[in-house]
């Protein structure tokens, strides 16, 4: 009896960590995504052809994030539009 | 008479003016007179012609060096300075980024280099470096002055304060989402934002802002000099120059007026009119007033004279 019960405790366990842990997260990994590429276009605004009067600064930060350059090209030119992004993170009405 | 004696109750002093009016000349005295009077004093040069190791006989270079008892000399070349800043990125780049990646972001980071902020920004840097060691010397004089656009960038808080906090805030938050969505974090999130180099990099950045503001914002910690000549475009470029830096809050307390020339020449008296016109003009900032010397300025006796006659004015 004590067996059927712990068993059933962990289905139910693993049933809500795939039904709501599991979907969350590919959530949070898009958001953290989002939030990288958002500083990125501070510091390599001039790749978007954004000129940036302090890049005499800002180069000091390229090492740690020119191994996301190639993603973040990508994803940058790749924006088919604002709206189909949002609409992608938050599912059609 | 005492309590006007501007040139001992400031910790900074800088000097601002067109190329050739004599700016390393007249640091050169006052960190001279500086240190006759017990002051321990560092004179620092920015201009590449290395000229106060030529004005004090004496082999100077980038590190600090004793001249004489009290005095202290440094000869830094921004553009070596600003190569050297840059280097040290390409370094790290390449010790962090695959070949491909750094080839891509190599000539971004070279370009900056020649960027047309650069140069200033260098020299900021260089300025703030003797902001960090305040206490090693009573009295810190430069043959130059921060950019007026890096001065008005200071002034503005909104410019660089909001735009460093900012990005700090972006960080953080990028950080932060990134632990939650890391499934077996192997550190916590407090850890892992001390640990962030860009953090590191970014707080550091805010930290120099942050005392460069309150060091030359404030009047009773620093004072800027304009050096001139009394000749037309002079007097015009220092006019426009002080209405700009004013505008900033950077107050401009005395005006140094150099190579006089004290002969019955028709130029003498024109520029004893200039002189009027700058003493009108001005006031009611402080004129100092130096004579064009017989021969040229070079060696310490030469330097003494200036700074014996600059000093007598002082008070």
């Amino acid at each position: 009896m004590e067996n059927k019960l712990k068993s059933f405790w962990n289905s139910l366990k693993l049933f809500f960590k795939g039904a709501v842990v599991d979907t969350s997260h590919e959530v949070i990994e898009a958001a953290a995504n989002m939030a990288k590429d958002n500083f990125m276009i501070v510091i390599f605004s001039d790749f978007l052809g954004i000129p940036n009067p302090l890049s005499y600064y800002t180069i000091e930060l390229i090492p740690y994030f020119g191994n996301d350059l190639p993603g973040w090209e990508l994803r940058m030119s790749d924006r088919k539009s604002v709206l189909a992004k949002a609409m992608g993170e938050i599912g059609e009405p | 008479m005492k309590e006007n004696r501007i040139f001992f109750d400031r910790k900074f002093v800088f000097l601002s003016g067109k190329g050739g009016v004599g700016k390393t000349t007249t640091s050169s005295s006052i960190a001279l007179g500086l240190s006759k009077k017990g002051h321990k004093t560092l004179l620092i040069s920015t201009d590449p012609a290395h000229s106060i190791g030529h004005i004090f006989e004496k082999e100077i270079g980038d590190r600090e060096r004793k001249i004489r008892e009290n005095l202290y000399g440094i000869e830094i070349n921004v553009r070596e300075e600003s190569r050297r800043y840059i280097d040290g990125i390409l370094k790290q780049a390449r010790e962090i980024l695959s070949p491909v990646i750094l080839e891509e972001v190599k000539d971004q980071i070279e370009l900056a280099y020649h960027s047309p902020g650069a140069e200033e920004l260098a020299l900021f840097d260089i300025i703030s470096r003797f902001f960090a060691m305040e206490e090693k010397y009573d009295n810190f004089v430069f043959d130059t002055a921060p950019s007026g656009y890096t001065l008005r960038l200071l002034a503005l808080p909104k410019a660089l304060n909001n735009w460093i906090n900012r990005l700090i805030k972006t960080r953080i938050n990028s950080m932060k989402v990134e632990y939650y969505a890391t499934r077996n974090p192997d550190k916590n999130l407090k850890q892992k934002l001390e640990e962030d180099p860009v953090l590191k990099i970014l707080n550091k950045r805010k930290e120099q802002f942050e005392r460069a503001r309150s060091i030359l914002l404030n009047n009773s910690k620093s004072l800027f000099m304009f050096v001139l000549n009394p000749e037309r475009l002079p007097i015009e470029i220092t006019r426009d120059s002080i209405k700009e830096l004013e505008e900033n809050k950077i107050k401009i307390e005395a005006l140094i007026v150099n190579k006089i020339s004290s002969d019955s020449s028709p130029r003498s008296k024109k520029e004893a009119e200039y002189i009027e016109e700058i003493e009108k003009e001005f006031a009611p900032r402080r004129i100092f007033k130096l004579p064009l010397l017989p021969e040229e300025v070079h060696g310490m006796e030469s330097i003494e004279k200036i700074s014996d006659i600059l000093f007598s004015q002082d008070g």
